[in-house]
């Protein structure tokens, strides 16, 4: 059975923490600590497209993307997944859940069985699981499914999360920081791969990821967040448009950049490079010609950089 | 509309399949386990009825004496899959329903494949020492003088019960803290005692005060050994079945 490419949305959505005991998996207690991860977070991850879901250490978006598997509830607000138009609140929700595929930084295998006894299970409980495709993906990876993930490396245990998130063909697939431990020619394997099969059997695609630079070609959507809010969600190329920067003489720049947002300054001597929000006017960019000042674009990394970053909020709050 | 029907279609489908999938990986852990401990009870009983006829010390067969580690040992297995289960069935599109019904099927199948085991593994014994002139009794259960089919019941009924105990110990500290789930221990071994005493399964005295040996405290008893179950699966529902998987803030 196959189902359309599954949406996203999140309505002011608020999760708060209370302090906790749980199980771990060597049986064993621990405490953890209670806090806010989400607060009023809204946005929207569209049908059948790949959204980068960028956001700084404990901003928020592992807990975002809990949400959206079923892992939990929100203390506030609504949260919707489904195929466009038959949205459903996915807790407890067997239709829609059975349709996420969450791949967790953490793993959700069986850490100590063969990587085969890990695999078998998500081929029993995933409808559109495809072994063969498996099979190659462990192949491309290298992966030995007689050993236990416990005995792998951690960049080869990300590479089975890859090879379950793939596999899966969820119409909704998250990938949570899937390369951690990868080297650079699997990560791009990796990369390839999902291109490729995303091509071949379309479904929604959420890459959580801190390797901006590496990863934004995949991107059509972005999504940013930040201490628990989204700061920004939009079509990738437009985000790519947000930044402008300004290189040139100190004075012709702080001039030009007077009536924008500044998300970032540098200075050496009397020459000043500065990335400001949105694009210049023709007349301002007409007066840096004239003046001087070299007009550039922003990479995505960077203006996720300057947009987060400490000194740009409080620059912001000012 | 046809998205709607289509979903509810799928839900429905991936409900039995998803707890097929948590039937197979928590029962069968737990019967698989099963295999190794009852090879090593069955060891354990060789050795020491050889060495009670060596020293003639025999008192009425061995059995008696290591049964009652079944239980303890599938509260424990029941405490350890729980933990790695729950979440690796949630991230293969499961849901906490479909979960605590795989986990209820689980508990009573392994509950009675290790009932029929300890019941068989009774009547083999009492054949056998039989069979060698030697003196055999088992004092435990419903019927006196042992019965394989009421044996087996009510050890499928005990070890049902433990299984699902076990399962609900980290449930409890996860839900209640550290406070609570320490007094939720005691609530649990209340139950584990009741389901003992019911069935007379174990060292706790049954119903020989109330009701004399028959049908009516067989009866009782075995109803007993169904309430306790019934008390923990309920448990087992409301405790996991909003449960949340907290990840690392992030």
């Amino acid at each position: 059975m196959s189902l359309d490419p599954f949406g996203a949305r999140l309505d002011d959505v608020a999760v708060r923490y209370s302090t906790s005991w749980r199980v771990t998996q060597q049986g064993t207690f621990s405490k953890a600590t209670g806090g806010i991860a989400l607060d009023g977070a809204t946005s929207l991850f569209p049908a059948g497209a790949i959204t980068g879901l960028l956001g700084r250490n404990g901003a928020g978006k592992t807990t975002l993307l809990s949400l959206l598997a079923g892992f939990r509830r929100p203390t506030a607000g609504t949260v919707r997944v489904g195929p466009e138009g038959s949205e459903q609140d996915p807790f407890e929700n067997p239709a829609i859940v059975s349709g996420v595929q969450l791949v967790r930084e953490a793993g959700d295998v069986l850490t100590d069985e063969k990587v085969s006894a890990t695999l078998k299970h998500y081929a029993a409980a995933r409808p559109r699981w495809d072994s063969d495709y498996a099979d190659r993906l462990l192949d491309l990876f290298e992966l030995d499914v007689r050993k236990t993930p416990s005995a792998l490396s951690r960049g080869k245990r990300s590479a089975l999360g890859a090879t379950i998130g793939l596999a899966a063909r969820a119409p909704l697939t998250i990938f949570d920081e899937v390369y951690l431990g990868m080297d650079a020619p699997t990560r791009y394997a990796f990369y390839d791969e999902l291109l490729k099969d995303y091509a071949e059997h379309p479904r929604t695609i959420i890459l959580s990821s801190h390797l901006v630079e590496e990863s934004e070609r995949l991107f059509e959507h972005v999504v940013v967040v930040d201490r628990g809010r989204i700061l920004l969600a939009e079509p990738a190329d437009d985000m790519r448009g947000r930044g402008t920067s300004l290189t040139g003489n100190a004075d012709a720049v702080a001039r030009l950049a007077a009536g924008h947002r500044l998300l970032h300054r540098q200075e050496l001597g009397p020459t000043a490079m500065v990335t400001v929000e949105g694009p210049l006017t023709d007349e301002e960019a007409a007066e840096a010609a004239d003046s001087g000042v070299a007009i550039g674009s922003v990479p995505l990394q960077d203006l996720f950089v300057h947009l987060t970053s400490t000194t740009a909020r409080k620059e912001s709050e000012r | 509309m046809s998205a709607t029907i289509d979903l509810d279609e799928s839900g429905r489908l991936a409900h039995r399949r998803t707890m097929l999938a948590m039937e197979k990986r928590f029962g069968g852990g737990l019967l698989l386990t099963g295999v190794w401990y009852w090879t090593s009870i069955i060891f354990a009983s060789i050795v020491i009825a050889v060495l009670q006829s060596r020293f003639s010390v025999l008192e009425g067969g061995t059995l008696q004496y290591v049964l009652g580690s079944t239980r303890w040992f599938l509260f424990t297995m029941g405490m350890i899959l729980v933990a790695v289960t729950l979440p690796l069935h949630l991230a293969s599109g499961g849901t906490r329903s479909s979960f605590v019904a795989g986990l209820f099927r689980s508990a009573l199948y392994v509950g009675l494949a290790n009932g029929i085991m300890a019941a068989a593994l009774v009547t083999a014994e009492g054949l056998t020492w039989n069979a060698l002139g030697w003196d055999w009794q088992f004092r435990q259960g419903l019927v006196p003088g042992g019965s394989f089919i009421v044996d087996a019941a009510s050890e499928t009924l005990v070890l049902a019960t433990y299984i699902l105990i076990g399962t609900l110990l980290p449930a409890g500290f996860q839900r209640l803290g550290a406070w609570g789930g320490s007094f939720w221990i005691l609530a649990l071994l209340a139950i584990a005692l009741f389901v003992d005493w019911s069935v007379h399964s174990g060292y706790i005295f049954g119903w020989d005060p109330l009701v004399g040996a028959g049908t009516a405290r067989t009866l009782l008893g075995l109803g007993g050994g169904v309430l306790a179950v019934a008390v923990t699966a309920f448990a087992v529902d409301r405790f996991y079945r909003d449960m949340p998987l907290r990840p690392a803030l992030g």
